[in-house]
């Protein structure tokens, strides 16, 4: 290998002496292209080389390679599978065995819905990536809520996909699918709802972007932390026997909504931890510490 | 006026999803959508359930003591019909206290003139037992502040 090497040393200067007249600038130069060349080609030919080996099966160096994969990497292993979307029975209501519901002994509806995955990049990128399947939602009515069709942008799709990246992988993969819906509305007086949690989550369109009042990022972590708390509900009794003890609030929340129960409370909580930690730092250092110790790792 | 006559039947499921985010309303907003706000004491509750249904529904009759705002009038009767019961909650929905506890509602009327909460969850806080202190979504506000609201 080392006489190669040298063999390949001596080439490079016979031919750069032969391009440039031996001017000695215009060797340094060209040999400098030459090695700027090899450099920049250098991880693509490492992938290659991977590949092959791969391949061949000979995965010596595997947990040597600290270059990002040219292949795409596996999806997050996530608790639910089977994430391409469903037909449940929207009037299907499930007591409060746990399943739905972190909290002992209540009840949740189950808000399964049909729909189909998006098609966008940025859907198979999130999918690829975290395993979570971006849905266009249909019709949907359940026996209290009713919500219309929607699909995806591509703005919110790569919305979401940023979003992914900056959130902990534990905290990731309790979510299995998001559907995103035109709006979402009380079937007996018709007000509206930014977000349901369930699986899917589904988000209202309505109730983002600029003519909304919410971000996505905000109700997007705000949804999935009740997602998390289905799959921690000792994380969630640890919250509850904290901040609610015997059902009744020690403290103010962090928002309004914050304040109607502990589950509620810890989404609000989780949601500003990402939006704003400084605010819920500043305003209630113990349920922030709580958030960064217990959720958010 | 007869008292059949003031009965004023709500009966409605205050649907609220599990896991819901609302659009909460502005405190100023919530007092000056809402086309009666009224403290109210339960009078009484009852366990409603239907065959094949797994989740009962809870029947709540609530007698006025206050109104704040509106037209409805002290002793006027209501009556709420919520999902679930005690035994079997569903999350997230309005949940009325116990006989003989108080709540302050904010209500206004849907299409088919049936009172409804204002905005859902954010539409029913309830009182302190023994005191006025107000909870939920109304932990951070009070009798007084909605009264200076009125006012303004």
């Amino acid at each position: 290998m080392k006489k190669l090497r040298k063999l390949l040393v001596v080439l490079l200067l016979v031919s750069s002496v032969l391009m440039t007249g031996c001017d000695a600038s215009k060797i340094i130069e060209v040999i400098g292209k030459v090695a700027q060349g090899v450099q920049q080609a250098m991880p693509a030919i490492k992938n290659v080389i991977d590949t092959f080996t791969n391949a061949l099966g000979n995965n010596d160096n595997a947990n040597n390679n600290t270059q990002q994969p040219a292949v795409q990497q596996p999806a997050e292993t996530n608790t639910n599978t089977g994430a391409n979307v469903s037909v449940v029975d929207p009037n299907k209501e499930d007591v409060g065995t746990g399943t739905t519901a972190g909290q002992t002994g209540q009840a949740g509806a189950n808000y399964g819905t049909s729909g189909t995955a998006s098609t966008l990049a940025a859907a198979a990128e999130v999918k690829a990536k975290y395993g979570i399947t971006l849905v266009n939602g249909s019709n949907f009515t359940s026996n209290w809520e009713t919500a219309a069709p929607g699909a995806w942008t591509s703005q919110q799709a790569t919305a979401f996909a940023a979003l992914m990246a900056k959130i902990p992988a534990n905290f990731r993969v309790c979510t299995n699918a998001v559907a995103m819906q035109l709006n979402l509305k009380d079937k007996a007086d018709g007000h509206e709802f930014a977000g349901l949690g369930g699986d899917p989550i589904l988000l209202s369109s309505n109730a983002l972007g600029t003519n909304g009042y919410i971000t996505l990022e905000e109700l997007t972590v705000h949804e999935m932390t009740h997602q998390f708390q289905e799959k921690h509900p000792d994380v969630e009794n640890l919250w509850t026997s904290k901040f609610w003890p015997n059902g009744q609030q020690t403290r103010a929340s962090i928002t309004d909504y914050g304040n109607t129960n502990a589950a509620e409370d810890m989404a609000e909580c989780t949601a500003i931890f990402f939006m704003n930690p400084e605010l819920l730092r500043q305003q209630d250092p113990e349920r922030y510490e709580f958030v960064k110790n217990n959720i958010w790792k | 006026m007869t008292r059949s006559s003031l009965l004023i039947a709500m009966v409605l499921f205050i649907g609220m999803p599990v896991f819901a985010m609302i659009r909460t309303l502005p405190f100023p907003d919530l007092v000056k959508t809402a086309e009666a706000i009224l403290i109210a004491r339960i009078d009484s509750q009852e366990v409603l359930t239907e065959p094949g249904k797994d989740i009962p529904n809870t029947k709540t009759s609530l007698i006025i003591e206050k109104v704040l705002k509106g037209s409805l009038q002290a002793n006027d009767p209501l009556q709420f019909t919520t999902p679930g019961s005690k035994e079997h909650p569903v999350r997230d929905r309005p949940v009325f206290q116990d006989k003989g506890e108080r709540v302050l509602l904010y209500l206004i009327q849907n299409k088919e003139g049936v009172w409804c909460l204002n905005n859902g969850i954010q539409g029913l806080w309830p009182l302190e037992s023994g005191t006025d202190k107000t909870l939920g979504m109304g932990f951070n506000y009070s009798i007084k502040k909605i009264e200076e609201e009125l006012a303004k």
